[in-house]
């Protein structure tokens, strides 16, 4: 019941703050410019090629150093798998990626990215027989892998903005034993934070 | 030790932030035309073909330029790429190198830079064949350091003054111990073995490297921008 309640305020959260922007009328057509450092934090899920998901808690920092383009990086920590073909015991990526932000004249913001990323994976069956103990042993590997993101922003003016997002993770697992294709479409959403710490230095 | 080298890394990031911050505001430059003196940072991804294993790979990477002069620039990067053999064991390798890039093309738009590359690398290569509920084949992982060259062509694209997006293609030939890693049909069963051999051979890959790049710095206030 609780979680129940914590789910509506995240999820209402973003609504106050904009109503209450909106409300004053001053929303600047384009919040968007260089020296914009934003982040947030929320959950993300992934839909796998053999009908699994992997929950995930993703966290991000963002730097607009120009306009139109941002470097970003990701941090997925895994939590679960889901689905009767779930096999992935962890599955813990960093991701970094350069995105470029569709000009438009509202404070909503597509924007399309692509960025290599880094995984920390061990699968929970199988594996390769160990000698030494006799078990059979899935070792943790460290995968690489590719990410296509897509998303679209809307923003509050100064701090806040929500967001949803999708990404396609192109990847493979591999370790002691076996392959894995650990390739899925990525869904998160969620309120982020944003900060133009270049503020001071345009107005002067 | 932890502490210093924590601590080096933080002054290291928050000077280039200082730089990055100061030069977007004070003096907006124009890094596409520079003569040099640009400090960028970026990241990679890589894949590699044609190996010795016959199998594709696929790499997470960086990199750091130092341009020297309008038509040369300097490439520092590392990369890390996995290969699966056949899904019966795994090949990795670790670069770590340099290339010079020659820009011989000076072109009056801005946005499309051609170059042609050649550098040095040294590589760690790890084979391992994968063990099975029956076997342990953990003793037969073959490893091997080698050094390598590589030439090639690329392109970066610049989107504004301080990105870039490029794309590469490079061949690298290794000099080093010979990893042999062969699929074999044991009685219907596929089967790994992977073998050094002694001496040193040459073997080569393609490499096609698509990566991104923030122009973080002006090292030396190049007068042309």
């Amino acid at each position: 019941m609780e979680i129940k309640k914590a789910v509506i305020i995240l999820l209402m959260f973003p609504l106050f703050v904009m109503g209450q922007d909106s409300t004053k009328n001053k929303y600047p057509k384009r919040v968007l410019d260089n020296g914009m450092l934003s982040g947030g934090l929320t959950f993300a899920v992934g839909f796998g090629n053999s009908k699994t998901q992997n929950i995930y808690v993703q966290g991000y920092a963002e730097y607009m150093f120009q306009k139109n383009i941002s470097v970003r990086g990701d941090i997925f920590v895994f939590i679960n798998s889901l689905g009767e073909n779930a096999r992935l015991k962890m599955n813990h990526q960093l991701l970094v990626f350069s995105a470029y932000h569709i000009p438009t004249n509202s404070p909503i913001d597509p924007y399309v990215g692509l960025g290599p990323g880094l995984a920390l994976t061990r699968l929970t069956d199988g594996g390769g027989l160990d000698s030494v103990s006799g078990n059979l042993e899935q070792k943790i590997g460290v995968n690489p892998f590719l990410s296509f993101n897509f998303g679209l922003r809307y923003y509050a003016p100064k701090w806040f903005h929500m967001y949803i997002e999708g990404a396609y993770v192109l990847g493979r697992h591999l370790s002691n034993s076996e392959t894995f294709d650990m390739s899925e479409l990525r869904l998160s959403f969620g309120l982020g934070f944003n900060i133009d710490v270049l503020a001071k230095r345009k107005r002067k | 030790m932890q502490r210093k080298l924590i601590a080096g890394l933080l002054a290291f990031v928050l000077l280039f932030a200082s730089q990055t911050l100061g030069q977007e505001i004070e003096k907006p430059k124009d890094f596409r035309t520079t003569d040099g003196g640009t400090f960028s940072l970026g990241m990679r991804t890589t894949g590699s073909f044609f190996g010795v294993d016959g199998n594709p790979g696929f790499g997470f990477g960086g990199q750091f330029r130092i341009q020297l002069l309008r038509w040369l620039n300097t490439e520092w990067f590392a990369d890390y790429i996995t290969t699966s053999i056949g899904d019966l064991g795994k090949r990795e390798d670790y670069h770590i190198g340099w290339s010079v890039m020659f820009y011989p093309f000076k072109f009056k738009q801005k946005w499309f830079q051609p170059y042609l590359l050649a550098g040095h690398c040294f590589d760690y290569t790890k084979v391992t064949p994968y063990s099975t509920a029956t076997q342990d084949n953990s003793d037969k992982i073959q490893d091997r350091w080698s050094a390598a060259a590589q030439i090639g062509l690329g392109t970066h694209f610049h989107i504004g003054n301080r990105f870039d997006i490029g794309i590469s293609g490079q061949y690298m030939f290794h000099l080093g111990k010979e990893i042999h890693a062969d699929i074999i049909d044991n009685s219907g069963v596929r089967e790994l073995h992977v073998e050094t051999h002694k001496g040193n051979i040459l073997e080569g890959h393609l490499l096609v490297t698509v990566n991104f790049n923030v122009k973080i710095a002006d090292l030396w206030k190049s007068k042309k921008q």
